[in-house]
């Protein structure tokens, strides 16, 4: 399979996720302001793609990604988020680079260095930026967004956002509940409240109402 | 070479064993006071090495260097201000990632770090394995492996510090913040550098970092320099292209950045095991913070505290009484037999030995109550009593940490006010020194018990637990009433670390006891002193009256204020001058009424029934639980505030309470018929 088919599954999967609805279809235009390529060119790469049985299109309508397709498309998008984890985390690359590095990476892995590096990284569930790592058997899902204070006791999250303002945000930001840092709720306070979570390696307590104001996803 | 000034700094994150190894290099050889014009302590000692004689600091402890909290504000104006040769980096080996967070910080602001690497042991036990070597390779300083808590790595650590120290080497920052960060750092420096005749202390990288952080104190210092606007305008547009490519506010990029440096260290230099290991400190919390136990198990530990504090120093107490009773007698003789002037026999008397005496009486308490309070906090308990606590006090708008003062208010205010010191906040701090003097403490006990065995021999248990209560119910009231008006818009984090448990070291405990004591005995000592001096003065001009009688100044205040009591039911001069005594010590209040009638304590109770009725009698009890706290009480408020002001606030607010209280008791009383 070509890179360029690669880029374009890749990108109509990113669209299909933002969407609330995943049956509506994808629009052209959105697919060309996305790549950040012309109409025209994104026309003749859709024709391509309904070729090979990767979408369902018909002229001037939205595009739909079959089976194979989406398949395809959730194994090229979970290659390109574990590559970007691994380059964020163990190469501690910069996150301007993340992307670009790994969108040049993607097409280079093997399926078989792929799942060795997903292992080595402990099988991560979301990328530096956040976004959900798609896994064999997956539905596009979007990434189980949930707030700290929802967390069950014992369960693992990741930070998305640092929360709110002023003293407190920066407070916990110094005490590393810094983006993509990787929490799980040890205990409750005997009255319910406050609560007691591990992050960097240490236990932190903080109430209820701060830990709602900090977004998570579960992994 | 020998220097002549030889400095060096402790920092480090709290619970870093950062004081254990202040306290074992310098012993008793320390000086413990504060910052000018802060309420943050400073630490300094001295030690000698190789004849060398070396200064030492101890910095406050912090997770950061922010202008967000005193603490940080503190610690980095002295490294940049007073330049220390040399500044010990304490880092918790088991805990390495939010230790180096500070490293990072530390580095950046341009101090010659050395870093100490601590608790090693405990590291090994969670089957971390550190490659010191290659992390100082990492970070660019010196790393040296040590155990606090004894004598393991002292001596490689100190050689250590002589060396870098005549090398003159510097640090160099080697912190790398990601390419395009690091670009736009880089960037503004160059505009500082060009732009500012930059003769202060501080790096122009740590500025141009500090200003797109949006520091504020930083911000306000550059805004006084020339082309200081400029320098704003072009870091703020940094900051905005910074913010649109991260997609994040600038203080999340740079923490992200710090730690995100420190991550990739500490990926490269530790092997950990995948899953955690149940640590001692896991085993613990899951006994004390239970659902069940955990509040049980806290109530009995604040109840063995409390009786500890009280009753077991109460012998102590009746000695030093005792002794201070023998003392004047003693004098007493000695001055008549050397024909001295009563006046003179009463100055020494009534107004030294029983000024310094009502003063050293509390040392038993207070020393106990610091040696405990010293062993909770650096036991790790502390922290979890706060966590245990914090939503029952978070309703009335205090903080987890606040419930031990208020406990502690109980048995005496004094060391109540002190212990405010175990929380971080300032508004925290201060708003559980404003409603400490509610709890009725155990000097308000005799007043009580001479007036309910006079006035209600039936039901004197539950008149005294109607006090207490009262006392409790309007702490509550306050509170608030402070959060809703004076502490408006305020809110306390309660973000706290809850740090392993460990086992107190008796030398840092009885160090801490020590100086907290000495602190008690030079600041209230000397403001009782005056106090007590101009009392006497009252009590005695003009010459030849009868001690305190009516027509000594003090009877003459009396008679001029007794009218504002009436209301209460209480309008004899004497009960006036009582509560003016009263202010010295609460319980002075019945040896002064013992003195004015001029009866023992036996005649007392008989003596007072002729100016009060029951009614006007636990109208005055409720005066003297909230009135005005003790003389001790104010001037450790003073000290812990760092404020007059808020020192007069209490005694200002506390008095009208009482007076509404009290009236509102007398007059409703009468209204439904009692008497």
């Amino acid at each position: 399979m070509n890179e360029s088919i690669e880029n374009y599954l890749r990108i109509i999967y990113v669209l299909v996720e933002k969407q609330s609805d995943k049956s509506s279809g994808i629009k052209i235009t959105d697919i060309a302001k996305e790549m950040d390529v012309s109409k025209p060119s994104v026309s003749s790469m859709i024709k391509k793609l309904t070729d090979q049985k990767y979408l369902k299109s018909k002229p001037y309508s939205k595009v739909f990604l079959t089976s194979k397709g989406f398949n395809e498309a959730r194994k090229i998008t979970h290659n390109h988020r574990v590559i970007e984890v691994f380059l964020k985390d163990v190469l501690n690359y910069d996150m301007t680079k993340v992307h670009v590095e790994a969108h040049r990476l993607e097409h280079a892995f093997s399926d078989e260095s792929i799942k060795r590096l997903d292992d080595f990284l402990n099988n991560p569930n979301l990328s530096p930026f956040g976004r959900f790592i798609p896994h064999k058997n997956d539905d596009v899902v979007l990434p189980e967004k949930s707030t700290l204070d929802n967390l069950k006791m014992g369960e693992f999250a990741r930070i998305v956002s640092a929360p709110g303002k002023g003293i407190i945000r920066r407070r916990l930001l110094d005490m590393g509940v810094v983006r993509g840092a990787r929490v799980v709720i040890e205990r409750v306070a005997p009255l319910g409240d406050p609560i007691q979570i591990k992050v960097k390696g240490y236990s932190l307590s903080l109430r209820k109402e701060e830990a709602k104001k900090i977004d998570v996803v579960k992994e | 070479m020998t220097p002549t000034n030889f400095n060096i700094a402790l920092a480090g994150n709290p619970n870093c064993g950062k004081t254990t190894l202040f306290n074992n290099l310098t012993g008793m050889k320390q000086h413990v006071g504060n910052w000018p014009g802060k309420t943050v302590e400073k630490k300094e000692g001295f030690f000698y090495y190789n004849n060398l004689k070396i200064n030492i600091i101890d910095l406050p402890g912090t997770y950061s260097l922010t202008a967000y909290s005193m603490e940080e504000i503190v610690t980095r104006d002295y490294i940049v201000n007073e330049s220390p040769d040399i500044v010990i980096n304490i880092v918790d080996a088991s805990n390495l990632e939010r230790n180096l967070y500070l490293t990072v910080q530390l580095i950046e602001l341009g101090a010659n770090v050395i870093l100490a690497l601590n608790m090693n042991r405990l590291a090994n036990k969670k089957e971390m394995i550190i490659d010191s070597k290659k992390l100082s390779e990492l970070l660019g300083i010196p790393i040296v492996k040590i155990e606090a808590i004894d004598k393991t790595g002292r001596d490689e650590l100190l050689s250590l510090v002589m060396k870098v120290y005549s090398s003159k080497k510097k640090t160099q920052n080697k912190i790398h913040y990601g390419n395009e960060l690091n670009s736009h750092i880089e960037q503004l420096q160059r505009i500082i550098d060009s732009k500012i005749k930059n003769e202060t202390k501080y790096l122009s990288k740590w500025l141009a970092i500090k200003i797109i952080e949006e520091d504020e104190e930083i911000i306000n210092y550059v805004l006084k320099e020339q082309n200081g606007k400029t320098i704003l305008h072009d870091a703020s547009k940094i900051r905005k292209h910074l913010m649109e490519v991260y997609g994040d506010n600038v203080d999340a990029i740079f923490a992200d950045a710090r730690y995100g440096f420190v991550a990739g260290a500490v990926a490269e230099c530790v092997n950990r095991p995948k899953v955690d290991k149940v640590t001692t400190t896991d085993k613990i919390d899951r006994i004390v913070t239970n659902k069940f136990l955990g509040i049980p198990i806290f109530l009995l530990l604040m109840y063995l505290m409390f009786q500890i504090t009280f009753s077991a120093a109460n012998p102590l107490v009746g000695l030093i009484q005792y002794l201070f009773g023998l003392l004047s007698q003693q004098v007493t003789i000695i001055l008549s037999l050397l024909n001295s002037p009563d006046w003179l026999i009463s100055l020494f008397v009534d107004s030294i030995i029983g000024g310094v005496g009502s003063v050293i009486v509390f040392l038993p308490n207070i020393f106990l109550l610091f040696l405990m309070i010293s062993f909770l906090e650096d036991s790790g308990y502390l922290a979890r009593a706060a966590f245990i606590m914090d939503k029952l006090m978070h309703q009335i708008g205090l903080h987890g940490k606040s419930f031990i003062p208020l406990i502690l208010g109980f048995g005496c205010n004094v060391p109540a006010v002190m212990a405010t010191r175990t929380l971080d906040n300032k508004r925290d701090r201060l708003l559980t020194i404003l409603i400490t003097p509610f709890m009725s403490c155990s000097a308000r006990l005799p007043v009580y018990i001479l007036f309910v065995s006079a006035f209600f021999p039936s039901n004197q248990g539950l008149i005294v637990f109607s006090l207490y209560l009262l006392g409790v119910v309007l702490a509550i009231t306050a509170g608030l009433v402070f959060k809703t008006t004076v502490f408006r818009g305020t809110t306390s984090a309660f973000v706290m670390e809850l740090p392993p448990y460990r086992l107190p070291t008796i030398k840092g405990s009885l160090i801490h006891m020590w100086e907290r004591g000495k602190l008690f005995i030079i600041k209230a000592g000397t403001i009782i002193f005056l106090a007590v001096l101009v009392i006497w003065l009252l009590s005695n001009l003009p010459l030849g009256v009868l001690y305190a009688s009516e027509s000594s100044i003090i009877g003459i205040i009396g008679k001029f204020i007794a009218p504002i009591f009436a209301p209460l039911g209480f309008g004899v001069w004497q009960a006036a001058v009582a509560l003016i005594f009263g202010v010295v010590a609460k319980e002075v209040i019945v040896g002064t009424f013992g003195a004015l009638f001029n009866v023992g304590t036996q005649g007392l109770g008989v003596a007072l029934t002729a100016v009060f009725t029951p009614l006007s009698a636990y109208s005055f009890m409720v005066f003297t639980l909230l009135y005005t706290p003790c003389i001790p009480t104010l001037a450790s408020i003073k000290r812990e505030t760092a404020s007059v002001a808020w020192m007069f606030f209490v005694a200002a607010y506390l008095a009208v309470v009482a007076w509404i209280i009290s009236f509102i008791v007398y007059q409703g009383g009468l209204l439904l018929g009692f008497t």
